[in-house]
């Protein structure tokens, strides 16, 4: 007799084939975000740049994507081994 | 001796019990023994909540002054959270049969218990030593699936070991100088090389870098619930030293600073999840040991709170990659991909668990990281605090985006091989997990109230511009990852760490052993057949002659006369016939002349 085994969700099927629309939807929440941001700020900044709009939302795009493109892009293939190395 | 139980049940004789008490079943037929495993954890959490703080199991042997029972809030915090972990692993592991497998968990959780009660160091070393044994117990037992895991195993334990002898050579050298092993805070004025020794000795098991290669090497080869437990209790005792012993330490400021980065670097690059996560442990064990060496109340409380929290959504993380690796039988992205339609809980419980890792609000990685966060800034540690956020970026990037995007999202093909059923009980464990973790984070009391130092009410997480800080920086470090998700497609690689220079230096240092031993026995063999055998030989002739010529000569000389009637009748034995007739011939000659003789 086979193994029994998992299959595909139906909702979460649904919710995958609507990717577009929640990648819009992410967006839009993104926007709200630094509109936001004009008005609420810090109470006791830690840096000085905080009290600019979108600071931190600069810090965390900026920062995302240098990290991933020096990692991926620079260090990996200079440290990359191949998986049984130490076997 | 006082009453040693009065008024406190250590949670290490329950785990010590349960592992002897299945240690004894495992021979025998019956099968109840599993309900035995819940059963521990849950006298443990009993024995947490009800204990008064005090100096319990004050003992003296051997003419030294053991405490294996100091219950204050600190410890208590480490005994809270452990306890509940434990009980939370052993749901985990509910379904596994292999008794030796919880025998090696029970006795490495009762360790961890030993650990955060002992009030001196030389108890402490004791359990720090069982610790380390059961936990490479809980690598190996995985060999037989992951041939790795040999390996893997063999280093882990090298590394503790040298991490135990750092710190018992600082205890004994401690002891020389002060005079007994209490085990308390150390002011860094004060501090003495034997301190370092020992400070460094806790780092290894904390995973300082340079030291921490054991982690993400030997984390990902273990057994799926092995690692769930692992992930909970070497690393969170190792804080919870440091926190007791080198507060305010200024180089485990910058240490754990350095930790948390290491760490989200290489889980950007990662390809394991397993392997991802281990380096997620150092990372976020970096913010704790930062907090530790700022020093603050804040910041210690931070750490504090970032211990408990971090258990309990790390144990989810590596409970739900346990669960994809227990289903699919591999925990590769490259290999793996749009699982969320498949494993839809499991997915559910690890988006819960990197969103807590991540510090989002509603989770309690938000009440807990921003402690410490906020604690470095308020203590003016620009520096270190901002560098406390590119970790953050970097850990939602990693964990909280990558590792579930290409594991469960978009990407790749859907993962469509056959998907083993998950037993139950994984599911309740990663239930009972998620649950804390989100309940943590919407009533930060039920975390703050254990907080051991004063002025745990004094951050308020929950403002609007901490809430929307977190969104605009987390939210902004998924637009990034939006942008850049082909270069971060995972390859099938594996990045060279520290645990490279390990294997090297293990390899010089028996090839530095070996060569030499290799060339003295090479000459010692050319001089033994040269000379030694040459010698023996005529020594052996002289005896022999000695023998002959002396001893039988002047006793009978029976031997030589034994020896030659012998060569003798040997040689009469010729086979051929017409000797035996030419024999038989003389010899009847002979008795005829006898005869002939005697009757003349």
């Amino acid at each position: 007799m086979p193994e029994p085994s998992i299959h595909e969700n139906t909702l979460i099927a649904t919710l995958r084939a609507q990717s577009g629309r929640l990648k819009l939807l992410f967006l839009v929440i993104l926007a709200v975000l630094v509109v936001l941001n004009f008005f609420i700020g810090p109470y006791d900044p830690h840096v000085a740049w905080e009290v600019f709009p979108g600071f931190w939302a600069g810090f965390g795009f900026v920062l995302a994507v240098a990290m991933a493109f020096v990692m991926k892009r620079i260090i990996a293939p200079l440290i990359g081994a191949p998986e049984d190395i130490h076997d | 001796m006082t009453n040693i139980f009065d008024g406190f049940f250590h949670p290490t004789i329950v785990f010590f019990g349960l592992g002897l008490v299945l240690l004894l079943l495992a021979r025998t037929t019956v099968t109840w023994w599993r309900w035995l495993l819940p059963l521990a954890p849950v006298l443990a959490i009993v024995s947490v909540f009800v204990v008064e703080p005090c100096d319990y199991l004050q003992l003296r042997y051997l003419g030294l002054d053991l405490s294996l029972g100091r219950v204050d809030s600190l410890a208590l915090l480490f005994a809270n959270v452990f306890a509940i972990q434990a009980l939370i692993g052993f749901i985990y592991a509910f379904h596994l049969k292999e008794i030796r497998h919880h025998v090696a968990a029970a006795v490495y959780v009762g360790g961890a218990f030993g650990c955060v009660f002992a009030g001196d160091y030389l108890t402490l070393f004791i359990f720090w030593e069982i610790m380390s044994v059961a936990s490479t117990l809980l690598i190996w037992f995985n060999s037989r699936d992951n041939p790795r895991a040999v390996g893997a195993g063999i280093r882990y334990f090298v590394i503790h070991t040298i991490g135990g002898l750092l710190m018992l050579a600082g205890i004994l050298l401690r002891y020389q100088v002060v005079g007994d092993f209490t085990f308390t805070g150390i002011i860094p004025a004060d501090a003495q090389y034997y301190d370092w020794l020992i400070m460094l000795g806790f780092g290894v098991n904390a995973a300082f870098v340079i030291a921490h290669a054991w982690l993400p090497d030997a984390y990902p080869e273990a057994t799926i619930p092995g690692a769930v437990f692992m992930s909970a209790f070497t690393t969170k005792t190792a804080v919870y030293v440091l926190a007791r012993g080198f507060a305010g330490w200024e180089f485990l400021a910058w240490m754990g600073v350095a930790m948390a980065l290491w760490g989200v670097f290489y889980a950007t690059m990662e390809n394991n999840a397993r392997r991802i996560l281990s380096y997620h442990i150092m990372s976020q064990v970096g913010y704790m040991v930062a907090g530790i060496g700022i020093g603050t109340a804040m910041t210690l409380n931070g750490t504090c709170a970032h211990a408990y929290a971090h258990i309990l959504y790390k144990g989810l993380l590596f409970m739900s990659v346990g669960a994809v690796l227990y289903a699919a039988g591999t925990a590769k992205l490259n290999e793996l991909g749009g699982l969320a339609g498949r494993l839809p809980l499991v997915m559910l419980a690890y988006v819960v668990a990197g969103l807590s890792i991540s510090g989002m609000p509603i989770f309690n990685g938000f009440v807990s990281k921003t402690m410490t966060i906020t604690g470095a800034f308020n203590d003016h540690q620009i520096l270190l605090g901002m560098l406390m956020e590119v970790a953050a970026v970097g850990t939602f990037l990693s964990v909280g985006l990558k590792l579930p995007y290409f594991a469960f999202w978009g990407g790749k093909p859907t993962y469509d091989k056959p998907l083993k059923p998950i037993p139950v009980n994984m599911y309740i464990a990663m239930g009972a997990a998620a649950f804390l973790c989100i309940a943590q984070g919407l009533y930060p009391d039920l975390l703050y109230r254990f907080l051991p130092f004063p002025g745990a009410y004094d951050f308020q997480p929950w403002s609007a511009w901490k809430v929307l800080m977190t969104l605009l920086l987390l939210g902004f470090t998924g637009l990034g990852f939006m942008v850049m998700r082909g270069v971060l497609k995972p390859h099938a690689q594996r990045n060279l760490d520290f645990e490279t220079l390990y294997i090297f230096v293990g390899r010089s240092f028996l090839a530095l052993v070996s060569w030499p031993l290799a060339k003295i026995d090479a000459l010692w063999s050319e001089v033994y057949e040269r000379v030694g055998l040459v010698g023996l030989l005529f020594l052996g002739r002289i005896t022999s002659w000695f023998d002959k010529m002396g001893i039988d000569f002047f006793l009978d000389n029976s031997a030589a006369g034994a020896r030659d009637a012998g060569g003798i009748l040997t040689t009469a034995q010729s086979g051929r016939l017409q000797d035996y007739l030419a024999l038989a011939i003389a010899l009847a000659a002979g008795i005829a002349l006898l005869v002939w003789y005697l009757s003349a």
